[in-house]
């Protein structure tokens, strides 16, 4: 029944913008879904899909603006409403959103999207997605806390929590949100009452661990995806490192990968994204690969599908040594015989790295992949090329000490770790440049770091 | 499923915490521990001339030597060490024969003593102070720091203390009588006669009981970093030892607790090398992904004989408000009660052997026979 409603609710959202190419059919599937959920858990689920949409929106606006879209379906779903409710709904709710005063969430493409008209504002309105900084993650509540503010206002409770914990989980299938707030939800219903019992408590927390541990790896692998450009070059120089495989092999990994989060991240379903993980599995564990592996790799592709990917993602990377080097640039990673040219520099660029995390070794790899494109689409690729040969050396070195200050951060005591850097960063802005090398270790240098975060981190670091 | 071969509710579980200091032990389901004794092995030796064994005073626990207590620390041991978990798992089904078997992390148990799967464990003993990073009932093997300043760290300052007044640590067992003398003023006692030979290791253990006692009744740490002024005025507290010296104590009650959260100040510590609480804390929060930061942060859990010096938490909640960001919400879960904050590990097990959920965990003999000593590994987190 759930499953039925996370197909449908979003065509609530979408399709039903695409009004005229079959409005009837959008408005049935809706109406359906609701009938099905029913109006409370309808409402939930467009309170995760807007709330995701919209992480900066305040509280109110997205309420507002869920309380609409099931105000909406619940009027136009009835039996007796007329045929063109729905439509003329729609575009109610399209128009206060370019109204000054707007009770909706904001964005600031809302007002280009506002001077397009009619289907056109519609489907530039649906597109929308904010790219705000990541949030910090929600704090865990006492049980007495979370049983208080549960006890004043269930319903309340239930639809802030949604919000709070869908927006900051908005790159992921909206069903795994909602699965994971529900859990949350019926936890406090049974623990609250009559008394608050810590056993009550500890029994449900430990029922969904799995789930947790999967949300929590979904949601940083999603992130990478739709936040850092080069993804997938990082990716593959990760699986270089992490599986010891040469460029083509962890090229091919690495797209199928990459390919399969492109596809199902950003889908409301949740069987898109277990699918394409679960297909993942048999290939990253297959024949060709399990001979040459560590003991430690057999054990993780023993296990369930997903809980594999898991067990790999924990898997500690070593310091490798490929035996090909990235060589010294030249005109020949731009021609048209190598289309893989690029591809494989950034390869053996980022593949002996270690101790980076994947948003960070993307960056770099991402900045050096412009620096190079950009020579080969100019006119004469040999001179800029050589032009731009300072600036890739130091945009290499700057990868190893990366490298070295994350493998020191975690060898070192944090004031030790302090000092030692205090030390190494001297001259001009020495204090500036030491915090940024500080707070890019700390926030950084553990394996799921958050990728808008140290993206901009990275940048902040070479400007300095 | 083991589940179906035992019915439920007649299924009662024995909850054993193994400790460097002391052995917990008891019956799932209850509040705390039948059984509290220390962790020490007394042996008998052979004596020439064939006596018999001399009595200690009185005081529980400690009974003749013909009483075996068993030292393990199994439990406590890094996680490369899977032959020693292992081999446990081998002794309880083979030798003990018993039909279910689990294993769990003092410090993952210790937050479940909370009703919580997710929080930073400071466990604070005799030997060690740790911080154990927990997520999801999970122990985030990345994320441990341990340090050596711990409760016999501060047995080693109490000690150099009265050597430095000049006081002779005298047990128990060896005090006839005694006189009543004046504060400071050097004691008077007198030694039992016919005291039959001891061991170094037996003597050294009853001095230490007294070491410990002193450190219990008499030590505070000050809310605030050590300040010689301010301990000046502090208050004093009485103590008398058991051959009669007695002492106001002042500033050093607060001086030497102070080592364990700024180590920098404290005798006989070469360098800055050694960790304060503060920064076993913050060092091992860092060492984890920084999503999972606040859920650390947000449930300190404080658990460890060590941590119920007066003021201990107080002063902690301070370092570690300095320590972490303005935004970061600090929440130091301390049990009030000597027995929850000493037992929490034990608590946390009794908890876990009495949910429902708890047959679907446990290792039963079958699955050993089936599945070899290696099931400990994949079932025990």
């Amino acid at each position: 029944m759930r499953n039925t409603a996370v197909i449908l609710i979003p065509a609530l959202i979408i399709t039903t913008l695409l009004a005229d190419k079959g409005k009837n059919y959008a408005k049935e599937n809706v109406c359906q879904g609701l009938k099905d959920i029913g109006i409370e858990k309808f409402k939930e689920m467009v309170t995760v899909l807007y709330s995701q949409k919209f992480p900066n929106g305040t509280f109110q606006e997205v309420s507002c603006v869920a309380d609409e879209m099931t105000k909406l379906a619940e009027k136009c779903c009835k039996d007796d409403a007329s045929p063109d409710c729905y439509d003329k709904g729609a575009t109610e709710i399209s128009e206060k959103s370019c109204g000054k005063d707007s009770p909706f969430p904001k964005h600031p493409g809302i007002e280009q999207c506002c001077t397009l008209q009619g289907q056109e504002r519609k489907l530039c309105l649906a597109s929308l997605r904010y790219t705000a900084d990541e949030l910090p993650s929600l704090t865990e509540p006492t049980n007495e806390e979370i049983c208080t503010e549960y006890t004043k206002d269930e319903k309340d409770y239930s639809v802030r929590y949604v919000y709070e914990f869908a927006r900051r989980h908005r790159n992921i299938p909206a069903g795994f949100v909602l699965n994971a707030t529900q859990n949350h939800v019926r936890m406090a219903e049974r623990c609250c009452r009559p008394d608050i019992k810590n056993s009550c408590f500890l029994q449900e927390r430990l029922q969904m661990r799995s789930s947790n541990i999967f949300l929590k790896f979904l949601s940083n692998v999603c992130n990478n995806q739709v936040n850092l450009k080069s993804f997938k070059f990082g990716l593959s120089a990760y699986y270089g490192n992490l599986l010891g495989l040469s460029f083509e092999e962890a090229s091919a990994m690495s797209g199928h990968f990459h390919s399969g989060l492109e596809k199902c991240c950003l889908k409301p379903q949740p069987e898109c994204i277990i699918e394409e993980l679960t297909s993942f599995q048999k290939v990253i564990c297959g024949e060709s690969n399990l001979n040459a592996m560590s003991e430690d790799f057999h054990k993780c592709c023993k296990k369930p599908a997903l809980d594999t990917l898991l067990c790999l993602d924990d898997l500690k990377r070593q310091p490798r040594q490929s035996p090909d080097v990235a060589n010294p640039v030249s005109s020949k990673l731009c021609e048209e015989a190598q289309p893989h040219g690029i591809d494989r520099y950034l390869f053996l660029t980022g593949v002996n790295h270690a101790s980076i995390s994947l948003p960070v070794l993307t960056t770099v790899l991402d900045r050096i992949k412009n620096t190079v494109t950009a020579c080969c689409s100019s006119a004469d690729i040999t001179t800029c090329l050589t032009e731009k040969e300072s600036k890739l050396k130091m945009t290499q070195a700057l990868l190893s000490k990366l490298d070295d200050t994350c493998s020191r951060y975690f060898r070192l005591d944090l004031p030790a770790f302090k000092t030692r850097m205090q030390k190494e960063v001297q001259g001009e802005g020495g204090e500036k440049r030491t915090q940024a090398w500080l707070d890019l270790a700390i926030s950084c240098c553990s394996q799921r770091s958050p990728a808008q975060l140290c993206q901009k981190l990275v940048s902040t670091l070479t400007y300095h | 499923m083991s589940g179906g071969v035992y019915g439920g509710d007649e299924v009662g579980a024995l909850v054993f915490d193994m400790g460097s200091y002391s052995v917990r032990a008891g019956y799932a389901g209850e509040d705390c521990p039948k059984a509290d004794f220390p962790t020490v092995i007394g042996v008998t030796l052979d004596r020439e001339d064939g006596s018999t064994l001399m009595e200690t005073d009185g005081e529980k626990g400690k009974q003749s030597a013909t009483t075996y207590y068993i030292d393990t620390n199994q439990l406590r041991v890094p996680r490369e060490s899977m032959e020693v978990i292992e081999k446990l798992t081998e002794l309880m089904f083979e030798h003990y024969n018993i039909p279910a078997f689990f294993l769990c992390k003092s410090a993952v148990l210790s937050a479940f003593a909370n009703g919580r799967s997710t929080g930073l464990v400071l466990d604070s003993g005799s030997t060690h102070t740790t911080a154990i990073p927990v997520h999801d009932g999970y122990v985030l093997q990345q994320g441990i720091v341990k340090s050596p300043l711990a409760g016999d760290f501060m047995s080693m300052q109490c000690r150099e203390l009265f050597q430095e007044l000049g006081v002779e640590i005298v047990p128990p067992y060896v005090i006839a009588s005694k006189d009543s003398v004046r504060e400071g003023a050097p004691a008077i006692w007198k030694k039992k006669e016919k005291l039959p030979q001891v061991t170094r290791s037996w003597h050294n253990y009853m001095c230490n009981t007294v070491i410990q006692d002193f450190q219990a009744s008499v030590l505070q740490v000050s809310d605030s970093p050590y300040d010689e002024q301010v301990a000046a005025q502090m208050p004093t507290v009485h103590y008398e030892l058991p051959n009669g010296y007695n002492c106001d104590f002042g500033a050093e009650r607060l001086k030497i607790p102070d080592g364990l959260l700024d180590p920098s100040n404290a005798k006989g510590l070469s360098g800055n090398t050694m960790l304060g609480v503060g920064h076993v804390v913050t060092t091992s929060v860092g060492m984890c992904d920084i999503d999972i930061r606040p859920g650390l942060y947000g449930s300190v859990v404080v658990t460890g004989g060590n941590t119920l010096i007066q003021g201990f938490t107080d002063r902690l909640n301070r370092e570690l408000s300095q320590k972490t960001p303005p935004s970061m919400r600090l929440k130091l879960i301390a049990n009030n009660t000597t027995v929850e904050r000493r037992f929490s590990a034990w608590i946390g097990g009794s908890i876990l052997a009495s949910l429902g959920t708890f047959q679907q965990m446990w290792i039963s003999k079958q699955e050993y026979e089936e599945g070899g000593k290696q099931c400990v590994d994949r079932k025990c987190p």
